[in-house]
């Protein structure tokens, strides 16, 4: 699955360690998100959209293997 | 994914004093026969039943309580959270404890073909202690990677 994380933190000026915060979860565990070695539950995908305050297609999709 | 077995993260610290003190302890009951006198029981001198005074000879408890205390306190370390417990730790917690039960159960089929008698059933009691020594080791491992990839890969 592919993710537009780092992306839509761009846009929002947002730190790992500020979207981390927002949801609580640990830094580390963004930068997993972010690079694609973890896939997030539904409960934290819905978080992290509802932050960027974005769709959540607009951030995960998925891709060929998916 | 909430789990309700997990104590709070400020327990750790007892956790490791715990086994610390009853580990050390149990070392030097184990290879210097120490003993607190004031834990010895004499109890089955005076018990009539033959097969429980068989089993209930007198006794110190020095070890028993050694014992009981590192696997309580390992038990705590294992089962303390994180400061920070979200779902990649609860991740990371499954993959480390999958692991330490595999390891565990391979080391238990190799002493069954080196040990037997009495010797098998000591090794397996040092065993005991292996599901948690290797989880808190690949655990800790885990999320030590973990911190380390964090920082090289931020922004």
């Amino acid at each position: 699955m592919k993710n537009k994380i780092k992306i839509q933190r761009a846009i929002h000026d947002f730190t790992q360690a500020d979207l981390a915060s927002k949801i609580e979860v640990s830094r580390q565990t963004i930068n997993t998100i972010e690079s694609g070695k973890y896939v997030p539950s539904t409960v934290l995908a819905l978080k992290i959209a509802k932050i960027f305050d974005v769709p959540l297609e607009t951030i995960f999709e998925l891709e060929d293997g998916d | 994914m909430q789990n309700n077995l997990l104590i709070p993260a400020r327990y750790k610290v007892l956790g490791w004093i715990l086994t610390l003190t009853f580990g050390i302890l149990g070392f030097f009951c184990l290879f210097y026969d120490f003993k607190f006198d004031f834990l010895t029981s004499n109890k089955a001198e005076n018990n009539i039943n033959n097969i429980l005074s068989g089993i209930f000879q007198s006794n110190n408890f020095t070890n028993e309580i050694a014992l009981t205390g590192t696997m309580i306190g390992l038990l705590i370390v294992v089962f303390s959270k994180q400061k920070i417990e979200d779902e990649y730790i609860s991740l990371l917690r499954l993959k480390s404890l999958q692991l330490s039960v595999l390891i565990s159960y391979l080391i238990l089929i190799i002493l069954n073909f080196c040990f037997y008698g009495l010797d098998f059933f000591s090794a397996i009691f040092y065993n005991s202690f292996t599901v948690l020594v290797v989880f808190i080791i690949t655990f800790q491992w885990k999320l030590f990677k973990l911190g380390k990839e964090g920082t090289t890969n931020e922004e």
